[in-house]
């Protein structure tokens, strides 16, 4: 086996296990895998064998009137509050409140005790002492914390470098003018790359609402997008013939494949799938 | 009120110093993109911004499909689709100069209305001939069958023709003479690696008979020369189109339509049927792009059905009677029953015979071209 039988397997085995939800088994039929691997191929179909018949058997039904014969049995057994209880069930508000035996809770805490002790939440926090928290802590840190919430204190500290040069009214307009030339350069420079031919059309026209652009995976699959219709149609056999048998196949079947195929078909029987 | 100019000259240094960065890292990640980025990456871009509104948002709905496939499935699909794209640069090929010019100067979405027609067209025709192919009763299984087990019945069909595999190595490795020990070598590869083997061998074994017979009738050299250079698979698409209109290209083992007849009449007048029955060519298809949708496909079977029974006709494959018969069915059962005629598996006439209990016109067929055009 190996690791296209593992990675198969295992998607095979989410699959009977129910996920995703809803499972889509039949889907693996057309799994790339099992083109080159007989032993997977032979899994799949016994896998699917199990679960036809698994769906031909009759659905099972209790008898209509089991419930009732139950509450026979019951009350024959001699049962005093079952009534009162079906009554609770049945959502009768008009019944007093079911009352708990006094003490109960106590009782079962105190059976449960020795049992949880020493390894769940409760235990462990039953062994911890009290936590001494140093006296002023709190303000102590505000104080250490005071010099550094200083405005202007943290640009200044994270640059770490002083441009005086900069410090210059001038030099501060300029350097916004220089961020507003670059910002429309940009805009304008997107706005003709996504225009293109018969941008008349688009949504990237400059002033329509921007559009997130394409992931790399969506357009690495854009071979297959263009031609979905084609490639996802199922219910087309001519389509569904050209889309799952490739050259190989159809070469076989040209040149060798009727009397081959029929060796194994007549050894199928009719009762095959 | 000190403290603001000073926040604001550290502000403006901050934008300045960040606007520069970006700039020279924009500029930076362009060049190294227009580098290190294949052309191809481009093209799809540019293929994407080229799509409409409505075309995008329908391509995203798709992909969420997609991604929520299996990667082997996905592999699948991906590996068709570049079969798709190759057969589309096929048939666009076939278009003349003026006639792509008149395809480019479509309107978008109608350029696109019409390449898709004609690809799926002719992905059809393929399908029906390899389900053709098909011994009959695995045909009417796989007919039959709901479209969900299509699936699991074309993957048990593949399983069976893998299992066959040696017994085919074994036919073509001894009638291209190899040694014994390179027999078993090919018998012994990988399932993935066997397929590609089997189709150079058989490019080789057909190669042989056909230099040694001499070229089908209305191949040239140059034509031939042409198909030897394809790669294997190519070759084979090339070879598979080709055996429509010129069934003598041998198979000397009987595959999927039998051997060529070996009467030349008959010969000729099952390449007319089969070519009568092609899907229209891809000018022609050019030609009704003024129409819409569902007025071309109807146009497209008008055509077909006054070509096919243009063949029946001219070869007095039928009589008056039988042709009127033929010529008042609905669509669906017109090809149908053409197709049967052709293929001589029509189950009311029994083998051989035509509709009218006449002995089929071409009594070699096995099978025939589709319509092409959903009914």
């Amino acid at each position: 086996m190996n690791t296209g039988c593992y990675g198969f397997r295992r998607l095979l085995e989410r699959r009977l296990m129910g996920l995703p939800d809803p499972p889509r088994v039949s889907e693996l039929d057309w799994h790339q895998h099992l083109h080159g691997c007989g032993d997977c191929r032979a899994l799949l179909h016994s896998e699917e064998a199990l679960e036809v018949l698994l769906a031909s058997l009759p659905e099972l039904r209790l008898p209509a009137d089991l419930a009732q014969r139950v509450l026979a049995r019951l009350r024959a057994a001699g049962d005093a509050r079952l009534d009162e209880l079906l009554a609770y069930d049945s959502g009768d508000d008009s019944r007093e409140p079911f009352a708990a035996p006094p003490g109960l809770a106590a009782r079962v805490l105190a059976n449960l005790a020795p049992e949880r002790a020493g390894r769940s939440l409760d235990g462990l926090l039953d062994r911890a002492g009290e936590v001494d928290v140093p006296a002023r802590l709190g303000e102590r840190v505000l104080a250490g914390l005071a010099p550094h919430r200083k405005p202007g204190r943290i640009v200044g500290s994270a640059s770490g470098v002083r441009f005086r040069i900069l410090r210059a009214p001038v030099m501060g307009l300029a350097a916004a003018a220089l961020v507003a030339c670059l910002a429309l350069a940009a805009f304008w420079r997107l706005g003709t790359d996504r225009a293109g031919p018969g941008a008349g059309t688009h949504a990237t026209v400059i002033g329509a609402a921007p559009e997130a652009a394409p992931e790399e995976e969506l357009l690495a699959a854009l071979d297959v997008l263009e031609h979905w219709e084609l490639l996802a149609d199922v219910r087309d056999p001519d389509l569904a013939a050209f889309n799952r048998f490739d050259a190989s196949d159809e070469a076989q079947l040209e040149f060798f494949g009727a009397e081959l195929l029929m060796d194994e078909f007549s050894s199928e029987g009719s009762g095959g799938r | 009120m000190a403290v603001w100019p000073e926040n604001a000259r550290a502000l403006t240094r901050v934008m300045l110093a960040l606007a520069l960065a970006g700039a020279a890292l924009g500029g930076t990640a362009t060049r190294l993109q227009d580098r290190d980025e294949p052309a191809a990456n481009g093209a799809l871009l540019e293929r994407w911004n080229r799509l409409t509104v409505e075309e995008r948002t329908r391509y995203r709905a798709r992909f969420e499909e997609y991604r929520r496939k299996d990667p082997g499935v996905r592999a699948v699909m991906k590996e068709r689709a570049k079969h798709l794209d190759l057969m589309a640069r096929r048939l666009h090929g076939t278009l003349s100069e003026a006639e792509r010019e008149r395809l480019a100067g479509l309107p978008p979405g109608r350029r696109r209305e019409i390449l898709h027609e004609m690809l799926a067209a002719e992905a059809r025709d393929v399908g029906r001939r390899i389900r053709e192919s098909l011994p009959s009763g695995m045909r009417q299984r796989f007919d039959g069958a709901r479209p969900e087990d299509r699936a699991r019945f074309i993957t048990s069909v593949r399983g069976k023709l893998s299992n066959q595999m040696g017994v085919v190595f074994e036919r073509l490795g001894r009638e291209l003479g190899l040694p014994p020990g390179r027999i078993q070598r090919l018998k012994d590869l990988p399932e993935s690696q066997r397929r590609p083997e089997f189709l150079a061998l058989l490019k080789r074994r057909l190669s042989r008979d056909l230099s040694a017979r001499g070229l089908p009738a209305g191949i040239s050299r140059d034509a031939w020369r042409q198909l030897l250079e394809m790669p294997p698979r190519e070759f084979f698409d090339a070879i598979l189109r080709l055996r429509e209109t010129h069934p003598e290209i041998g198979l000397p083992h009987g595959g999927g339509r039998g051997p060529a007849p070996s009467d030349p009449e008959t010969r000729r007048r099952l390449s007319a049927m089969r070519r009568a029955m092609q899907p229209i060519s891809p000018a022609e298809r050019l030609e009704l792009s003024a129409l819409s949708r569902e007025e071309r496909a109807a146009e497209v079977r008008r055509r077909k059905r006054s070509r096919v029974l243009e063949v029946i006709r001219s070869e007095g494959l039928l009589s008056e009677e039988e042709l009127r018969a033929l010529a008042a069915r609905p669509d669906p059962s017109f090809f149908r029953e053409v197709r049967e005629l052709v293929s001589g598996r029509n189950p009311g006439h029994g083998p051989g015979q035509a509709p009218g209990g006449q002995r089929n016109p071409v009594p070699g067929g096995r099978r025939a071209r589709g319509d092409g055009e959903r009914p």
